[in-house]
């Protein structure tokens, strides 16, 4: 099995799973749907490639079941949220974007020198 | 509460295991039922597209799913490429089998490409599931809208169209002659009604269409206008914007351009491509003397209604049968007898809901495509099984490889998929090159269903239909060649590896998959030839039947005098004049004038008076009738049997006389000479106004109207008595030189200097004879063309089965022949297996011939389904090219040199 790299960028679908769980706990097609709407559609995990990565997610221990809120309609399955594990990788990868972003913007005035 | 798609689901989601199947089954059916919901809300291609999407979804995650540790890119390079170098490695093999498998898909995807534009497809208007043709419901079976209906009918209906409908539309197809001379130039012509592009919800490209107030008698404000199709624009006008405005000479009538259709618009009837559409209210401008707008008894046109949002075919039906009676009562035919006229007011409306427009094409054409679809269908069959034979034989050359990767380590999984990923590329280069062959196919077929009558044009672009039924053809075939040798992997054990080398029994157990598949693709090919031999003796027969008159070699020249003020008797002998004047020309033989002439479409037929007490039925006192003028017989050579031909005595005022053939002799005199008696007929009397008609002549039959059907009573009449001649008549031209090729020219210089007014059209009778043929043509051209591609695959199937045997029991024979086996004894073991596997695929292809061909009983003719000449000639062709193909490589077996074998062993 292999494990999701935490040093190397994170996989689209891995971020936008650990992003949708961020907010609180969700059943899984609620996830699917905030993924959809937060990406403005450009992503949509299918749902069998949705489950897979989350089941690698559950296996690597970055998310975890939790408790739906009482009289929830049992067949949308269970709920998820982000572990602590979780929330370390998120970060790191804000902070890995961070960078990048910094390092664009210390390019920036350059270029547009160069463009006049 | 749980759905059929609810069940569906639920049996893919089974292909997941068992672990993701309890961690996340209820959660994925969730999201199942809301992505579905959602789907379904944006329409049926929605719904279909995410089918699609689930199934695939499903299939790929479940295998990456059971796959354990395998990724799906790790399985894609590694089998593909594995797979890619097996394919190289034998480029004849591959070559071979792409080709055959993109005959068998290709084939299949053209016929079903043509079938889906007839048949399947809506037409490209608004909202096309809410149209209906009007129709009626015959007193047994179901509703049918392939009714023609009468103008006063339409504007009876036109009236009431708010009461059931939200509008309806009228039309009906003709042929304009856009020419200002006599020299004719037809196009595809379109009489509309005002609201037919409205309801149909189709915008003009370029200007306006026609509009209600355009289809009034006469013509409407803006006098009479014309809209035309997309395709004549570019055509015409070279796609010139311009042309709005301009005016086009239709039938000698001048009509203004107001607007272009856009492209994807053909007009209502699926099958053609109308070049010019015309109001219905201008039709007495275009027919001056004869327009049919008032004609009770002219059934010409078609009817479409657009449902009310929210009302079903049924509900409309029922209230427009509310309206029935006032309809009827209001367009009640003249001249009909007191049951004829009880059954127009009972027959009851219908409305059929209509989606994909009307086709004449597609009563025409629908039984014979499926039939072929269905042969080529078997095609593919057989071309499945030659593949996995190939594949088997393949597998079990590599069988030691198989087994070493087994004895290293590799899951079966694994090698199974390596193999099925092999079949994979074979499908997916057969299905590619398939889509090739299918757009070309399907155009050759689409360009040879145009006559001079009518020319089909079809939309045979690709859409979704298309792409998933080449898409699931290309999966069951590959379910079907790939399967058997992947399956053969999991009887492999990786101890072989270790025991045995080199020299191997055979990939499965006794080769019991390779002798099914001969079985099998004997079986189907014994059915194509079958099919081939029906088709093309159908056609043969058609094409060679004794007409009773001489195919070809004359010129059929139709002219059209309703310019002409002349009618009645005058119009007769101008008809006669037009005759004289084509004989006139120098290196014409003969011309003569008739009504009609053999199955051209036009027609008449007439009731004969019986004495009372008759055995015979309304139906068979019809008759059919022809007028024509003196020497037609021996023009068409029609034999002359008993009295004489029309001549100068038969004018207007002297006794009515008529011809009638040997099958009205019989069955109006009983076997009595005709020759001399008298008949009458019932109603009006046709071609003259004689009550009585004395004949003066018996010729010997000959065909009327179809070729198909047997030959019918016929009353032949002379053009000169003829006081009611319609507007059209034939001038049938026969030339001296046998050829009238330079002919036609001058006749029409000479016809025109007769009537200037006339307007003329050319074909010739063997142009006519084919056109009537063509479906039949087709047919057999078709059944023929894949009886032996059919033939040769079942060929080299066996082919390869024998080679393959020799191959493997080649120590054997070798050393029969070093204990003194003859050479024919060699010869005769290796065919005496192969010869029993033909004889059970005949057996089991005589069996599924019988039981299919009754399909096809109404495409035949002069044969039948179980035709055992058929049968037999088919079995035997089959026998003998199966013979000749495992002859080939048993030969190859005798030439087996013992010692070479012995010391190798």
């Amino acid at each position: 099995m292999s494990k999701t790299d935490i040093s190397a960028p994170l996989k689209p679908a891995v971020f936008h799973i650990l992003l949708a769980l961020a907010d609180g706990p969700v059943h899984g097609y609620a996830a699917m749907q905030r993924i959809r709407e937060r990406s403005g559609g450009s992503i949509r995990l299918s749902t069998g490639s949705f489950y897979r990565h989350l089941s690698k997610l559950l296996d690597e221990g970055l998310v975890e079941e939790a408790a739906g809120p009482a009289g929830d309609d049992p067949r949308r399955g269970a709920y998820y949220r982000i572990t602590a594990p979780g929330r370390q990788v998120l970060a790191r990868e804000r902070d890995r974007l961070a960078a990048l972003v910094a390092a664009l913007d210390a390019l920036r005035p350059a270029s547009r020198r160069g463009r006049a | 509460m749980t759905s059929r798609a609810d069940r569906v689901f639920a049996g893919l989601l089974r292909s997941y295991s068992a672990r993701t199947r309890a961690r996340f089954g209820t959660a994925m059916h969730h999201a199942f039922s809301c992505e579905l919901d959602r789907a379904r809300a944006k329409g049926r291609r929605a719904t279909f597209m995410f089918w699609c999407v689930t199934v695939i979804d499903t299939i790929r995650f479940a295998i990456a799913d059971r796959a354990g540790g395998l990724t799906m890119r790790g399985m894609l390079t590694v089998d593909w490429r594995d797979a890619w170098r097996a394919v190289r490695a034998a480029p004849i093999v591959t070559l071979f089998a792409v080709v055959s498998l993109a005959l068998g898909i290709g084939g299949v995807t053209a016929l079903f490409t043509i079938l889906n534009s007839l048949a399947l497809k809506p037409l490209p208007v608004r909202d096309p599931d809410r149209l209906v043709l009007l129709g009626e419901t015959p007193s047994s079976g179901n509703p049918s809208g392939d009714t023609s209906w009468t103008n006063p009918i339409w504007e009876a209906v036109r009236d009431r169209q708010q009461e059931f409908s939200e509008g309806a539309f009228a039309w009906a197809t003709d042929k304009f002659n856009l020419s200002s001379t006599s020299a004719s130039d037809m196009v595809e012509g379109l009489w509309v009604s005002g609201s037919l592009f409205e309801v149909l919800g189709v915008s003009p490209m370029l200007g306006r269409t026609v509009r209600a107030s355009d289809d009034v008698r006469g013509g409407g404000p803006d006098g009479a206008v014309a809209v035309i199709g997309y395709g004549f624009w570019r055509r015409r006008f070279g796609g010139n914007p311009g042309v709005i405005g301009r005016t086009l000479t239709i039938e000698r009538v001048p009509f203004t351009i107001v607007g272009v259709t856009p492209a994807r618009f053909f007009g209502p009837d699926v099958g053609g491509v109308f070049d010019v559409a015309i109001p219905l209210g201008t039709e007495p401008l275009v027919r001056p003397r004869n327009h049919a707008l008032d004609g009770r008894s002219v059934w010409w046109m078609n009817i479409m209604a657009r449902l009310k949002p929210g009302v079903t075919a049924e509900q409309a039906t029922a209230q427009l049968l509310a309206l029935q009676p006032e309809i009827r009562q209001a367009t009640m035919p003249p001249g009909r007898s007191a049951d004829a006229r009880q059954k127009y007011l009972a027959d009851p409306f219908a409305l059929v809901a209509s989606p994909q427009g009307r086709s004449p094409l597609r009563r025409q054409y629908g039984a014979p495509l499926t039939a072929m679809l269905w042969v080529v269908a078997l095609v593919l069959l057989i071309a499945c099984a030659n593949i996995a034979n190939l594949l088997i034989a393949r597998a079990s050359s590599r069988r030691h490889e198989l087994t070493l990767r087994l004895a290293l380590g590799a899951s079966r999984f694994r090698v199974a998929r390596q193999l099925l990923a092999e079949g994979l590329l074979l499908a997916a280069g057969g299905a590619l090159l398939g889509a090739v062959f299918a757009a070309w196919g399907s155009r050759a077929v689409v360009a040879q269903l145009t006559t001079f009558a009518a020319t089909v044009r079809l939309d045979l672009g690709l859409d979704w239909r298309v792409l998933g039924f080449i898409s699931g053809v290309s999966a069951i075939a590959t379910i079907l060649f790939a399967v058997a040798p992947a399956w053969g992997v999991s009887r492999l054990s990786p101890m072989e590896a270790l025991k045995e080398h080199g020299r191997s029994s055979s990939f499965e157990r006794r080769g019991s998959i390779r002798q099914a598949t001969v079985v099998i693709q004997v079986a189907l090919s014994l059915t194509l030839v079958v099919a081939a031999g029906l088709f093309t003796r159908t056609f043969f027969a058609l094409a060679t039947r004794d007409a009773g008159f001489t195919r070809g070699g004359l010129l059929l020249v139709n002219a059209n005098v309703d310019r002409n003020p002349v009618a009645g008797l005058e119009r007769s002998a101008l008809f006669e004049r037009l005759g004289d004047a084509a004989r006139s020309v120098p290196g014409v033989s003969a011309a003569v004038v008739s009504f009609t002439t053999p199955i051209a479409r036009a027609g008449m037929n007439t009731m004969i008076a019986v004495p009372p007490g008759s055995a015979l039925s309304q139906r068979e006192r019809m008759t059919w009738v022809n007028v024509l003028s003196p020497g037609w017989f021996g023009t068409f050579g029609v034999r002359l049997s008993a009295g004489r031909d029309f001549d100068s005595r038969d004018r207007p005022g002297s006794p009515g006389v008529a011809i009638v053939n040997r099958t009205f002799e019989r069955r109006f005199f009983g076997g009595r000479p005709a020759l001399g008696a008298t008949f009458t007929t019932v109603g009006p009397s046709p071609g003259s106004g004689h009550p009585v008609y004395e004949v003066v002549g018996v010729v010997e039959d000959a065909v009327y109207r179809s070729l198909r059907a047997p030959m019918e009573p016929t009353v032949y009449l002379p053009l000169r008595q003829w006081d009611g001649p319609p507007s059209v008549a034939t001038i049938a031209v026969g030339a001296a030189a046998g050829s009238w090729s330079g002919v036609a020219k001058d006749v029409a210089a000479a016809i025109a200097k007769e009537d200037p007014t006339a307007v003329l059209s050319f074909r010739s009778l063997d142009e006519q004879i084919n056109a009537a043929l063509t479906q039949e043509r087709l047919v057999a051209a078709l059944a023929a063309f894949f009886g032996i591609l059919g033939l040769v695959l079942s060929a080299v199937g066996l082919y390869g089965v024998t080679a393959y045997a020799v191959v493997s029991r080649r120590a054997e024979i070798g050393i029969r022949m070093a204990l003194g086996a003859s050479t024919d004894g060699v010869v005769r073991l290796m065919l005496r297996r192969i010869a029993w596997l033909v004889g059970w695929g005949v057996l089991l292809g005589a069996c599924l011939s019988a039981w299919a061909s009754t399909f096809v009983r109404t495409l035949l003719y002069g044969l039948e389904p179980r035709d055992p000449v058929t049968f037999a000639g088919s079995a035997l062709v089959l026998a003998a090219v199966a013979a000749f193909a495992a002859w080939l490589p048993a030969r190859r077996a005798a030439r087996i040199d013992p010692m070479t074998v012995l010391r190798d062993w």
